[in-house]
């Protein structure tokens, strides 16, 4: 295995020379000053309170020299502190007293501003009792979601899919659910990022959006009526397997309708129309073709 | 120059946190940083699926992000995969309330299939050569399916005051690289290297105001994709000496705009939100014969030069009330437009059946529907709505409209605070509009095309009449603190009713289910479980050319014949994962294993009765990974991991198993996606150190 080993050396003196320079910095820590009421829920809640110091939320404020505070979110804290108890307070997340339009409405007192969310209650979120704090981890250094891993805990379904021997690069890291989903709310089914399907796949396939002379109809009309977006058991994201998909929708004397069992696979006798790639080998321009002899997609 | 691109910015990013070192007291810095080893067994032993967005080659490996925060304002600067190929480079920068912008460079890599031959040379060119009389002859050169994806772009958003916000957008993208393309010609099959070098710019702008009463925004999108191969040229291999190449026509160019406006009024009586949303845009290609190098025209063509020209309007609107604290309602309308004013291309053409005109695609969307629900005692809601699409096409030869009619139902119910039920319901009917197929097809020369009367009983699934039904439960429950546990199951049924040929019906039952446990001692235990099955039933006719014999109810013998055939596919998916503090405070120890199979088959049938040969490996797979890491820390802010990871991944498949290159008469592959098992072992060992805050 050492024999195949090829390091970049220069690589690795690099990233240590990274190490030394970082190490040998005097690194300033800054010194968090507390803002608002947090005095008083430090008392009990010590860890939380230091840990928000150092959040968005907590710099945002301090930068920002407002009265904001705990109270903000959770509310008053008078009764809480001589009866301490979710009952006395505003909590967040799934054991929370508070319904999940109560709780995102505690975020949108300051950020009902925000343009991203215009639509908020147009979508399937809002509409479905999935609050900010579903997602957003407010007591977090930086902003963000960290993806996918927040959305599959829902999207069951989808974490198989991205998981399948076809997938888009969820999984690894290249493309963001929110890449294809606008998860504030829009007008469109899914809350995709267009107005349809089409139209959001061609935002990274703009070689699939032609015009071409001779058009193929079910690609016109949607990609997931062959594609699976999220993952497939078949190669190239199909819903069907190669020629089976095809052959739903053409039957025509000659190769169209011809039945290809097993003896016309490489094992037996090989069909040209059904090994490999299958109805690809030759109709490869499946998504349109610009051919001015009509070829049936065959160039 | 890429290179030293990288390095570059690297130095820069080292020294912008030495900036802080000389700050005041009320910035902080936070830099984490990764390095390590990776020394793999088993990897680019011809399949290329194990990397197929990945590098995973033997070599150092690092990462680094750097947090800067500042009173105003914060900063990070993070890159992923240094040197590799599926690197990320991004800088982003928020000053609070007043703008914002990401810089970013991102790789993508995509390897399709390792090792890969063919008999042409100038592999990577659009001009492919081969030697004309033979496809044996001569040695086969060598190469990878693969294309790189290199996306460089530019975000900037600024909130202008006064609720007016304004953003920026650009990117550059380039993909470069191989992919397999199937082309068709002497009778035979042809798979060979095309050449990808495509660049996709996009900019966009956009306007707008945002106050407590209501929103607009305006934008301005454009996009334009260049292609430097508009044609693959391709000699003839099988031909005799000096026959002429062939072309594949490739993507074409293409120049995108867009226009789109989006309105919003809230707080309106019944605590209503009334969004709107309007979009126009325009599409436009130009394909000419001499650019494509295209030479054999068909004769009587009407012109060899074709401007795609199509345009998408869309308008949607949608009202959502809360008229009380129980009950919250929304009504929606969607219409969309696509309008073709391509070049008509046509010839004529005796022969073939087919039209000989290109019978460009177009579309009417109308959807609307009404959705209400309410909130009923012990923590229960109902949900219920309807909803109606329909859409007309026009230059579809079998129909011309499809409406679909859904209704759908859902409840849920948290009455008790450590579980939470949920089902539902939806039914679809749709109807579709065919094109009258009662008269006898003629061709053009006014012959009767006795094989196109076919069309009379096949209907094709993407839109024809059919029944829908979807049902759904689910359960969420936490019975501790320290448990969750959910369940989903889905059940999926297609019945294409008015189908006599094409597909008849399909179906699905889907169950997932997954755990977390959070043990005493910082132990957590997780787990996921996953069953698909899946069947499609169609039914087929097989007839001679010419011969007439359409009729699924009429003459059946060795030639004419009606089949059926029924895919199956079973999948499961599991897997667990566990970290165990070894030494408390000191060393984790991380364990995950996860496992996927799937088995397909396809059962396959003549009506005649004559005995057929299933296929009993369609897609049949299993993937078996598991990784071991122990993160020792070594001081607070130091830790070192060292790991172990094995993958392994097993495909067969009746279409590739004993995979040929040439087969049949000259037939010629290129062995794209021929072959994808892999095993492989990797020892890793990664050093990850934390400075700052």
């Amino acid at each position: 295995m050492l024999m195949n080993v090829k390091i970049t050396w220069k690589k690795l003196f690099f990233l240590a020379l990274g190490f030394m320079v970082v190490s040998g910095l005097n690194l300033v820590n800054a010194t968090p000053s507390s803002a608002g009421d947090w005095g008083v829920c430090t008392e009990c809640h010590e860890k939380v309170a230091a840990a928000f110091d150092n959040s968005f939320h907590g710099r945002s404020w301090t930068a920002q020299s407002t009265d904001a505070g705990c109270s903000s979110c959770h509310g008053s804290a008078d009764k809480h502190a001589d009866d301490p108890g979710k009952h006395t307070i505003i909590t967040f997340g799934k054991n929370s007293n508070q319904t999940a339009e109560e709780q995102s409405a505690r975020c949108l007192a300051c950020h009902a501003g925000a343009s991203i969310l215009a639509l908020w209650d147009m979508g399937s979120h809002s509409r479905n009792d999935v609050a900010c704090v579903s997602c957003h981890k407010v007591h977090q250094e930086k902003q963000g979601v960290s993806q996918p891993d927040t959305c599959f805990g829902c999207h069951r379904d989808v974490r198989v899919d991205s998981n399948k021997q076809s997938h888009h690069p969820i999984i690894e890291g290249k493309v963001k659910c929110s890449d294809c989903h606008n998860t504030h709310g829009t007008l469109s089914h899914h809350m995709i990022k267009a107005e349809n399907v089409n139209q959001l796949c061609y935002q990274c396939h703009a070689d699939k959006r032609g015009p071409f002379i001779w058009e193929h109809p079910p690609v016109e009309e949607s990609c997931v009526i062959c594609h699976a977006p999220h993952g497939s058991r078949h190669a190239q994201l199909m819903t069907e397997k190669i020629p089976n998909l095809c052959q739903d929708c053409h039957d025509w004397s000659r190769h169209p309708g011809t039945i290809y069992d097993e003896t016309a696979m490489f094992t037996g006798t090989p069909s040209r129309r059904v090994v490999a790639r299958g109805c690809i080998n030759c109709h490869n321009m499946i998504h349109g073709s610009s051919l001015f002899n009509k070829s049936g997609f065959a160039r | 120059m890429k290179k030293k691109y990288i390095r570059g910015l690297s130095i820069v990013a080292l020294f912008l946190f030495a900036a802080p070192a000389l700050a005041t007291a009320e910035e902080s810095v936070a830099v984490n940083l990764d390095a390590g080893l990776r020394l793999s067994s088993g990897i680019n032993q011809n399949s290329a699926k194990f990397e197929e967005y990945r590098d995973m080659n033997n070599d150092a490996f690092g990462s680094m992000t750097v947090d800067v925060f500042k009173p105003s304002h914060d900063l990070s600067i993070g890159v992923t995969n240094l040197d590799q190929d599926d690197q990320s480079l991004i800088l982003e920068a928020n000053h609070y309330g007043k703008y914002k912008y990401t810089l970013y460079h991102n790789k993508l890599v995509h390897n399709l299939s390792y090792d890969s031959s063919t008999p042409f040379t100038n592999i990577g060119t659009n001009n492919l050569v081969g030697v004309n009389g033979g496809v044996a002859a001569g040695t086969w050169q060598t190469f990878d399916y693969s294309t790189m994806r290199e996306k460089s772009g530019i975000d900037f958003g600024a909130y202008l005051g006064e609720g007016l916000f304004a953003s920026i957008k650009a990117s550059r993208e380039a993909k470069t690289g191989l992919k397999p393309l199937g082309t068709g010609y002497h009778s035979n099959s042809l798979e060979i290297p095309e050449p990808v070098d495509y660049v996709t710019t996009d900019t966009s702008a956009k306007f707008g105001y945002k106050s407590k009463t209501m929103a607009a925004s305006l934008t301005l999108q454009l996009s334009k994709f260049t292609n430097e191969n508009l044609y693959l040229q391709w000699e003839d291999i099988i031909g005799a000496a000096g026959t002429l190449g062939n072309t594949n026509v490739l993507a074409p160019e293409n120049y995108y705009r867009k226009i789109f406006a989006d309105l919003a009024w809230y707080h309106l009586p019944a605590d209503s939100t009334f969004g709107i949303s309007l979009s126009h845009a325009k599409l436009e290609s130009t394909i000419t014969a001499a650019e494509t190098n295209q030479t054999a025209l068909p004769a009587g063509l009407n012109t060899s030069d074709f401007d795609g020209d199509i345009t998408y309007n869309s308008f949607s609107a949608a009202l959502s009330s809360k008229p009380t604290d129980k009950i919250d309602t929304k009504v929606f309308l969607t219409h969309q437009k696509k309008s073709n004013d391509s070049t008509a291309i046509s010839y004529p053409d005796n022969l073939i059946t087919v039209s000989t005109a290109n019978h460009l695609q177009a579309y009417t969307k109308q959807n609307a529907g009404l959705e209400g629900g309410i909130r009923l005692p012990q923590k229960t809601k109902v949900d219920a709505g309807i909803e109606y699409l329909s859409v007309e096409r026009y230059g579809r030869h079998d129909l011309e409209k499809t409406t679909d009619n859904i209704f759908h139902l859902k409840a849920k119910n948290s009455a008790l605070d450590l579980m939470t039920i949920k089902a539902s319901y939806q039914r679809m009917e749709r109807e579709a509009d065919y094109h009258d197929t009662s008269a006898t097809f003629l061709n053009n020369d006014g012959t009767v095309n006795i094989d196109a009367e076919i069309e009379k009983y096949l209907r094709r699934f993407d839109a024809t009449d059919k029944s829908q039904d979807k049902v759904g439960f689910g359960v969420e429950l936490y019975p501790a603190n320290s448990v969750d546990l959910g369940f989903d199951y889905t059940y999926l049924t297609n019945d294409y009713d008015q189908t006599v040929l094409g597909r008849k019906e399909d179906t699905a039952h889907k169950v997932y289910g997954d755990f977390l446990w959070r043990l005493p001692n910082k132990v957590t235990l997780s787990g996921f479980a996953g069953y698909e099955t899946t069947e499609a039933d169609s039914r087929l006719r097989q007839y001679a050319n010419n011969s007439g014999l359409t009729d699924p109810a009429g003459t059946s013998n060795a030639t004419n014949f009606n089949w059926t055939s029924v895919t199956n596919s079973d999948f499961k998916t599991y897997g667990v994962a566990t970290m165990l503090p070894v030494i408390a405070d000191k060393m984790n120890l991380k364990v995950s294993w996860a496992y996927q199979k799937n088995d397909g088959d396809t059962d396959l049938t003549r009506e005649d009765g004559t005995a057929v040969e299933d296929h009993a490996e369609i897609d049949d797979y299993t993937k078996i990974v598991f990784d071991v890491k122990s993160i020792y820390n070594i001081e607070k802010n130091m830790a070192l991991t060292v790991g172990y990871m094995h993958e392994q991944y097993d495909y067969n498949d009746a279409l590739f198993n004993d995979y040929t290159l040439v087969f049949g008469t000259d037939d010629t592959l290129s062995g794209a996606y021929s072959y994808q098992d892999y095993k492989v072992d990797i020892a890793y060992i990664m050093l990850s150190a934390t400075f700052g805050n």
